[in-house]
């Protein structure tokens, strides 16, 4: 049978890398003696994919994965099993049976939303960063250079970028709420939509994903768990 | 303090995931409620640190104790310790994040002669003076042990005390001993602690000793001039190993460490007797564990860890007399769970076709030999009991089996050695490639591959080859570019070989002696650290640090110690006789082999009616 969960990461783990994460609920699993199925071959593995891979650093309140089982068990009891053997940090927040039929995660994945804590070092008005948004809300385009290794390539975020608004945390901190997409309609990073906002002298002090979800072309959010 | 590292330290460092603790198994025990407080210092970094055994058990037998805890640290990354520098953050453990000058004793493993420079970097990053002699009873007592230990002058200016031998025991009776101190009221007496330390069989504690040298520098003796420590101190070795305390709840590091698996501990101490492998002398005698016990051991560590692999660590595993039994019931128990069984490097000669079937059954891991020599005259004289017979029918037995690839492991620069023997490394590798190659099964697509891995043999303490001087460095070089030219053309095999350079400050002070204490702290000075990483050794620092003191590392590293020299760990005691030692010398020489006292008769090297043990090994299953 297949489940689908969802669940956060904070604190420690955050720091864990995509590989490390799956690993910890590899085994997280195998503590649970929960009967994960496994793939055939030469070095068989766990059943287990996830619905993106988390950057190094980034608190989440929403990351998914699939698992297969080899035999059927009841969600809850699924749950309850996998939370008493998971490092602290992690927490299942829901789970679901899922049909084969249902596409993966990687797959419909195609926006994520964030909350950024941002301080600035000269104290900003309301009225002005309503005008930083509304200006970056009306450029065509917002080409960004992404160097890597072996080049750099140019990339336009703007179609990228479908939400942000704000709260002033204290004076110099705001705390952005964003949607911005990734997966097959392109990647675009919550510090790149900072970073074209033009704020002078900014830190990024804290960075946290609050969703993972699929938007249709109607505008509809679709939420995976 | 981890608030201030989670959020504006961490973001910043390479792998940040080795710093943040918290892992799985980890001990949370009450600071408060524990008289003494002690922490294990390895001295890498992290992901080296996690893979040692020693740590493990040791983090078990103290943590078992309500009265005491043990916590650990280990050496930052370059950029990590950057960044604590300039944010005048001192090295903490990972389970409290406390500053480790607040504790009460640290306990040092030194595994590797170069690893001596991150010992005093994380001892400086603490705020801890580095010489003992300006440590009063507010800083921590600062121990130390392991192979290194056998031969620990360098590091006698440093550290308080040294263990010689298994610390399962020990350990705790220093802990003892320093509660009893402790309690003494008033102020905490260091030299009192430390003389009442010496008096625990095992302990070596330096300030007690002191060397002379002659005038033309080679060395006197060393001398207790302490009342009432003994002239020789002799090493722990557990009687009773089957039933010694081993970990079945350990920690499951986050990170991918070198081992990823659960170790289980099937003996302890070798019997083969090469005379390159001074493992071998001081983990003496062989002893195993009882199989049921071992069973129950992987059961508990599968269930409480999680792990996919278990692994069967010792000196040679699949010497342990009922390892085909052992492996069929673990594969048994684990099959069905894909839980698989990896066996470390093995000996040519017990390696099987019975053994590698059963290996292989969940998943295939690496398969790793190290037949040492490439002729059978040099493997003689290294008393390395290898054939090419040997050799051959279990790489037949391996690749018949479906693996691909494997890795030997060789040394250069051995007694005797000729360009010969080097050509026997060369043959070897051909004719184990056109095995490979004709035995490989039909349905394997990857194809054979062999790599060749040759380190530069560096002369040990407590071994009879301690009087042989290391070859010189350029000879050395020569011999690889040699090995290097004469592989380089055959297709499928892979040449690695160690720098020179590291070796040979490798053996300089595996066999220095005390005045390389003031050399280390200056090359530590001059910026040396994580010397056995090849990116960050400053060997011309090294060379700068020996000649501000007027010593010649060569002096140490390449030089032929005379048979009735002093030698600079002559009071400390394996157990194993220097008459012995001597002999074993004199018949290598001569090309001659001494047999395994596992199944032959005892060749007298002295240990089991020195320290009134004896070989235990497990019956054969009937």
């Amino acid at each position: 049978m297949l489940l689908r969960s969802c669940f956060s990461v904070s604190g420690g783990i955050k720091f864990l890398s995509h590989l490390d994460l799956l690993k910890v609920m590899e085994r997280a699993m195998r503590r649970a003696v929960i009967p994960v199925s496994f793939s055939q071959g030469f070095n068989p593995h766990p059943k287990i994919s996830f619905g993106s891979a988390k950057g190094v650093g980034l608190a989440s309140e929403c990351e998914y994965f699939d698992v297969e089982l080899q035999d059927n068990m009841d969600p809850i009891e699924f749950q309850r099993k996998l939370q008493e053997k998971c490092p602290s940090g992690i927490v299942i927040k829901a789970t679901k049976k899922i049909s084969p039929e249902e596409p993966a995660l990687m797959a419909v994945i195609n926006c994520a939303s964030y909350h950024v804590t941002v301080e600035i070092s000269r104290e900003l008005s309301s009225e002005e960063l309503d005008k930083k948004i509304a200006e970056l809300f009306s450029r065509t385009e917002i080409i960004i250079e992404r160097i890597s290794p072996k080049r750099k390539k140019e990339f336009d975020i703007r179609p990228g970028i479908l939400n942000l608004s704000y709260r002033f945390d204290i004076p110099q901190r705001i705390v952005f709420e964003m949607e911005i997409s990734m997966g097959n309609l392109g990647n675009v990073k919550p510090n790149e939509v900072i970073g074209a906002l033009g704020l002078e002298d900014y830190k990024i002090l804290d960075l946290m994903r609050t969703g993972l979800f699929v938007k249709r072309e109607t505008g509809e959010k679709f939420y995976l768990c | 303090m981890r608030e201030f590292i989670e959020q504006q330290i961490l973001p910043k460092v390479t792998k940040p995931s080795q710093y943040i603790g918290s892992e799985w198994n980890m001990a949370k025990k009450d600071w408060e409620k524990c008289r003494i407080k002690s922490a294990f210092l390895f001295p890498d970094v992290y992901e080296i640190g996690m893979s040692h055994l020693g740590l493990r058990i040791l983090y078990h037998i103290v943590n078992q104790r309500a009265e005491y805890l043990m916590e650990r640290s280990f050496t930052p990354m370059v950029d990590m310790e950057e960044l604590m520098r300039e944010n005048n953050i001192p090295l903490f453990s990972w389970e409290s994040y406390r500053p480790l000058k607040e504790f009460d004793i640290l306990g040092i493993t030194l595994q590797y002669e170069m690893s001596y420079t991150n010992i005093l970097n994380m001892m400086d990053l603490s705020g801890i003076p580095l010489r003992s002699k300006d440590r009063d009873g507010l800083f921590p007592i600062i121990i130390a042990g392991g192979p290194c230990a056998y031969n620990p002058e360098p590091l006698a200016d440093f550290i308080d005390l040294f263990v010689l031998g298994e610390g399962e025991e020990v350990f705790l009776e220093i802990l003892d001993s320093l509660k009893v101190q402790k309690n003494q009221g008033t102020d905490f007496d260091k030299n009192q602690f430390l003389k009442a330390a010496a008096q625990i069989k095992g302990v070596y504690v330096p300030k007690f000793y002191q060397p002379s040298y002659f005038e033309n520098g080679l060395l006197h003796n060393v001398k207790a001039i302490e009342d009432n420590v003994p002239q020789t101190v002799y090493k722990r070795v557990i009687q009773n190993f089957s039933d010694a305390q081993f970990p079945e709840v350990t920690l499951v590091p986050f990170t991918e460490t070198v081992h990823d698996r659960v170790m289980l501990e099937v003996l302890r101490g070798c019997s083969r007797g090469c005379r390159f492998c001074q493992a071998g002398v001081i983990y003496r005698p062989v002893r195993e564990r009882n199989m049921d016990k071992l069973l129950s051991q992987a059961e508990a560590l599968i269930d409480s860890t999680g792990y996919d692999e278990i692994a069967l660590t010792s000196l040679s595993s699949a010497d342990y007399t009922c390892i085909e039994p052992l492996i069929k019931k673990l594969m048994e128990r684990f099959k069905e769970k894909k839980v698989g069984v990896s066996l470390p490097s093995l000996r040519v000669d017990a390696f099987s076709v019975g053994l590698a079937k059963e290996v292989q059954q969940v998943r295939k891991s690496g398969l790793t030999f190290a037949p040492e020599a490439g002729s059978q005259r040099l493997r003689d004289v290294i008393n390395k009991g290898v054939t090419e017979e040997n050799i051959l029918e279990t790489v037949t037995a391996a690749f018949s089996q479906g693996w691909t690839s494997i890795k030997l492991y060789f040394m250069i620069g051995l007694p005797t050695e000729t360009y010969e023997d080097l050509d026997g490394i060369v043959d070897l590798a051909g004719k184990i490639l056109s095995v490979g190659r004709k035995v490989k099964p039909k349905g394997v697509k990857k194809p054979i591959s062999i790599t060749i891995s040759a380190s530069s043999f560096v002369p040990k303490a407590h071994t009879p080859f301690q009087w042989e001087g290391q070859e010189a460095g350029n000879l050395l070089r020569e011999k690889q570019y040699y090995l290097k030219d004469k592989i380089r053309p055959m297709k499928g095999v892979t040449f690695n070989y160690h720098d020179v350079e590291v070796s040979f400050l490798e053996a300089a002070f595996a066999r220095g002696d005390r005045r390389l204490g003031d050399v280390l702290e200056k090359a530590w000075q001059s910026g040396c650290k994580f010397d056995g990483w090849s990116e960050h050794f400053k060997y011309q620092i090294w060379l700068d640090a020996f000649q501000a003191f007027g010593l010649d590392p060569g002096f140490f590293a390449n030089r032929k110690f005379g048979v009735d020299e002093a030698l600079p760990w002559d009071h400390l005691s394996s157990g194993v006789s220097k008459e012995w030692l001597l002999s074993e010398y004199q018949t290598a020489l001569k090309g001659m082999r001494t047999q395994d006292c596992r199944s032959n008769s005892c060749h007298g090297c002295g240990v089991c009616p020195e320290l009134d043990i004896w070989p235990d090994l497990t019956e054969e299953a009937k």
